[in-house]
């Protein structure tokens, strides 16, 4: 605390005042009663500190001397009182300077006093140096706004690259095709052709280039689609997952009701995207239908029960199943636990599930036993 | 009225290959005699419109149908479309788009444009040859093909 400096008295003393001088020089604000005109007529310690003026040189100055410049033109002294009678209160914030030449940021209150009559007796003029406070509040925006800029370069950075992305798959989807219809058209030609002229070695040939041309379609397909699945705007509605399981058995070409016996169990509709969930179903299933078609009596079984949170749906199949040692390479991009001559496939199927669910906010696993089938379990967030 | 004589089938496609193939599954159905082909957007518009090199070509001679590749150097198929839509004199002439990729903007652009078809070359050799005839016996031998008189599209005479 200051030392208290000894203050004689600037007008008639009333009971209490000298006690409230004295707490008044305790605040490092400024303090003024003004006159009805507006002249200062009290100036406590802060007010010296704040403007550099003593007591001596303030008493009897109009207040403006301690406003802030202002450049509208109803800024003098009678225009501020009747505003302030008017609002019973003004605020004026703005640079102003101090007697040593300094700048600070002064914020001002001017408020009018009325006796128990209602007479008005002068105005208190409060007013707080608020150099620091206004300095860290234009850092803030200075960083905010170069943070913004910041935001929108980088945004405008990923637009272009997401443009390049797009191009690029552009190209994959129509470049990469065009040479391998030529390979498989002309091979066919070739059997066509000269079925004669060739041997049954040379037919055989023929068609591992048929069958390999084939799969790079697929590839190239799925790979489309997986780099596509990262790049769309995921919708959210009300997805009856009971009717998308249908219709993708009905679907699947490899599917034959009469072999497979497949039980579809009460499916809880969730919320979600029903293009992607449709894919999740369509490579969950033909994997079941893939991995178990080799059995006797194949039987695949949909299920779904609420697990907390979620809602967990669950595919079992009763097929060649895999070794649980790998049960961590299931979900990788291009990874396969079968080689291509007991099942065919990219080994992006259940990469892109993973994508999707997660996309969702869900989780998936897979268990599985070798020779006796394998159950794959997703979750989805209950609305 | 003026029938549609000598071109049945305009095939625009700058993959030879492509071409090869799309040929010999039209021949295999026997749509491939009167058919012609043009590798690229702008020599497709020369034809029909009767410019450059094809200047002396009767330009009312009609084909009953038009197979457009989308990625062509130059001019591609996208652009070979719209200026035949644009044109009251050809914009009756069936196009069907075949194209390697099932780019959503391509299909929508197409159907804004009025395409007739639109159609996905399948990878598989025997699948494509397949969808190559039935496209061909379609366009050329079941769709009815529009009437044309000197000034485009025929009107039907009121008695």
């Amino acid at each position: 605390m200051p030392a208290q400096p000894k203050l004689p008295a600037a007008s008639a003393a009333e009971p209490g005042e000298d006690l409230f001088r004295l707490l008044l020089d305790c605040t490092d604000d400024a303090i003024a009663m003004l006159d009805p005109d507006g002249r200062i007529r009290t100036w406590n310690l802060g007010a010296h500190h704040v403007f550099g003026y003593d007591q001596a040189e303030a008493i009897g100055k109009p207040f403006t001397f301690f406003l802030p410049p202002h450049q509208s033109g109803n800024d003098d002294a009678a225009s501020y009182l009747s505003r302030a009678i008017e609002a019973g209160k003004l605020d004026v914030e703005g640079w102003q300077k101090h007697k040593d030449g300094s700048a600070f940021f002064a914020t001002t209150i001017l408020t009018p006093l009325h006796d128990t009559s209602g007479a008005l007796r002068g105005f208190s003029l409060t007013a707080r140096d608020s150099t620091q406070q206004k300095k860290l509040e234009e850092e803030n925006r200075t960083l905010h706004e170069k943070l913004e800029e910041k935001v929108a370069q980088r945004t405008a950075e990923l637009a272009v690259v997401n443009k390049e992305l797009e191009a690029f798959s552009y190209s994959v989807s129509h470049d990469l095709r065009t040479p391998l219809r030529a390979i498989s058209g002309y091979s066919v030609m070739l059997q066509e052709d000269y079925a004669s002229q060739l041997d049954a070695e040379a037919n055989r040939l023929i068609s591992v280039i048929m069958r390999n041309t084939e799969m790079m379609g697929q590839l190239i397909d799925d790979l489309l689609t997986f780099s596509r699945m990262g790049r769309l705007q995921m919708i959210s509605e009300n997805v009856s997952m009971e009717r998308l399981v249908r219709e993708v058995l009905k679907e699947l070409p490899q599917h034959d009701p009469e072999r497979y016996k497949v039980h579809i169990g009460a499916l809880s509709p969730c919320k979600g995207d029903p293009g992607m969930l449709k894919q999740v179903w369509v490579n969950l299933l033909s994997n079941a239908l893939k991995y178990s078609s080799r059995v006797e009596s194949p039987e695949i079984t949909i299920g779904c029960r609420e697990n907390g949170a979620f809602l967990e749906y669950a595919v079992t199949d009763n097929g060649a199943g895999f070794d649980m040692r790998y049960a961590n390479k299931l979900f990788g991009v291009f990874q396969r636990l079968h080689r291509t001559d007991e099942f065919e496939g990219t080994g992006l199927g259940l990469a892109l599930v993973q994508r999707i669910v997660s996309k969702h906010g869900g989780d998936i696993r897979g268990i599985g036993e070798t020779g006796k089938g394998a159950a794959f379990y997703f979750t989805i967030p209950r609305s | 009225m003026n029938t549609v004589k000598g071109v049945e089938i305009l095939l625009v496609e700058d993959n030879m290959s492509d071409a090869e193939l799309i040929i010999r599954a039209l021949r295999k159905v026997n749509l491939a005699n009167n058919l012609v082909h043009v590798r690229d957007g702008a020599e497709a518009l020369d034809f029909i419109f009767g410019h450059g090199d094809h200047a002396d070509r009767n330009s009312e001679m009609i084909p009953k149908v038009i197979l457009l590749d989308i990625k062509m150097p130059r001019v591609d198929g996208i652009e070979v479309l719209r200026r035949l839509k644009d044109n009251a004199r050809t914009k009756p002439i069936p196009v069907v788009i075949m194209t390697s990729s099932k780019e959503e903007q391509d299909v929508i652009t197409s159907y804004q444009l009025g395409v007739n078809s639109f159609v996905v070359k399948p990878v598989d050799f025997t699948a494509f040859a397949k969808a190559v005839s039935e496209l061909g016996m379609y366009w050329v031998l079941v769709n009815q093909p529009p009437l044309f008189n000197e000034s485009g599209l025929a009107t039907p005479s009121t008695p």
